[in-house]
């Protein structure tokens, strides 16, 4: 019931950071036993949708020329009780197959947010482009994708768009 | 006379509906896979929060309660313990070796196709992933959106690789990887 009212909570704060200007607004919540902060760029929007009981948040940006990116967190039983910087290279190199098996020609690194999460950066170097940055939390997988309009190529400064918004992620205990 | 005649009677409509409640009730085979090739937790309630009651080793066959609907959990027996695990790491087909650490390869896969018609739903790479809809089978090919997990579709052709899919909300088709597609029961 508290896991039910906690996602109405989360919604509802949605709802509000849709209108608003965004500053540190909590993006995402489920029965995960914390919540997502990011800080959102002035008159970006968000959506929430769920599908099959994962909460994916869709951020549009009033700018129209910037990519689309959505967030979402979803329990793995894969990468329970694990951290990425406690992975081995296999380990990772098996993660980047998971997270690359729809992508062609993709390459992946390991990077750091500005508060210090590990996260894998997938990118797909072909005209289907698409980038992918991954994180492990507590047995969730926090995935952020970014792609642009008509699935154009990306270009390097629409992967750092994303990942300047990573670097605002916070995650708090609840 | 009669009244054994009607005795034996009820005891067969007796027994036929008791075995048709059985296989109302009934179990099926579902086999563990996992993207990384490691064990899948079995747990003494469907959520995260449950005990590990077993770890199942990729591969292994367990017994899927069919009476138990949810949308993310099943109930299964694994050697005599029973409990629940995540849909998602169930495959009705038997896997092949643990998965390598080599992404998949391109494929340019445009023959052999064969009619077919049945409900698939999407089921991506990762937990929170996207599955692309191509305009042609091949991972080099254009996108048409994305799709997300649970997204259904109506699959028309395949050929073991790929299949042709038809979104009857968004009225398009194209293709899609098999792999990311569960038949819909």
């Amino acid at each position: 019931m508290r896991k039910i009212l906690a996602l109405i909570m989360a919604l509802v704060l949605l709802s509000f950071a849709s209108t608003a200007l965004a500053d540190a607004v909590k993006l995402t919540e489920n029965a995960s036993g914390f919540d997502l902060a990011l800080e959102l760029p002035e008159g970006a929007t968000v959506d929430v949708e769920t599908y099959g009981d994962v909460p994916y948040t869709f951020i549009t940006y009033a700018d129209e020329t910037l990519p689309y990116i959505y967030i979402s967190v979803a329990p793995t039983e894969e990468y329970e009780g694990v951290t990425l910087a406690t992975f081995t290279t296999e380990e990772l190199d098996v993660l980047f197959a998971t997270v690359s098996a729809d992508l062609d020609n993709s390459s992946y690194q390991m990077k750091k947010t500005a508060k210090g999460y590990d996260y894998m950066l997938v990118e797909d170097n072909s005209e289907t482009d698409a980038a992918v940055m991954v994180l492990i939390y507590e047995g969730y997988i926090i995935q952020m994708t970014v792609w642009n309009s008509d699935f154009d190529v990306l270009t390097d400064a629409d992967t750092s768009t994303a990942e300047a918004l990573l670097d605002t992620l916070q995650i708090i205990e609840v | 006379m009669k009244k054994r005649i009607l005795a034996l009677l009820c005891s067969l409509v007796f027994l036929f509906a008791f075995f048709s409640m059985s296989g109302a009730l009934a179990s099926t085979k579902m086999y563990v896979y996992t993207s990384n090739g490691k064990t899948l937790n079995l747990r003494d309630y469907p959520s995260k929060d449950g005990n590990i009651i077993a770890n199942i080793p990729y591969g292994a066959e367990v017994s899927v309660d069919t009476g138990f609907v949810g949308s993310s959990w099943s109930h299964v027996t694994y050697k005599n313990k029973t409990g629940y695990c995540m849909n998602r790491y169930l495959t009705s087909e038997k896997p092949g070796p643990k998965p390598t650490t080599s992404p998949t390869s391109s494929t340019t896969l445009y023959g052999k196709f064969t009619n077919c018609y049945y409900t698939a739903s999407v089921r991506p790479s990762s937990p929170g992933g996207f599955v692309h809809l191509r305009w042609a089978p091949s991972k080099n090919q254009p996108v048409q959106r994305n799709y997300y997990n649970g997204d259904q579709f109506t699959v028309i052709a395949q050929n073991g690789t790929w299949c042709q899919v038809y979104d009857e909300v968004n009225n398009i088709s194209g293709f899609m990887m098999s792999s990311f597609l569960v038949t819909v029961q």
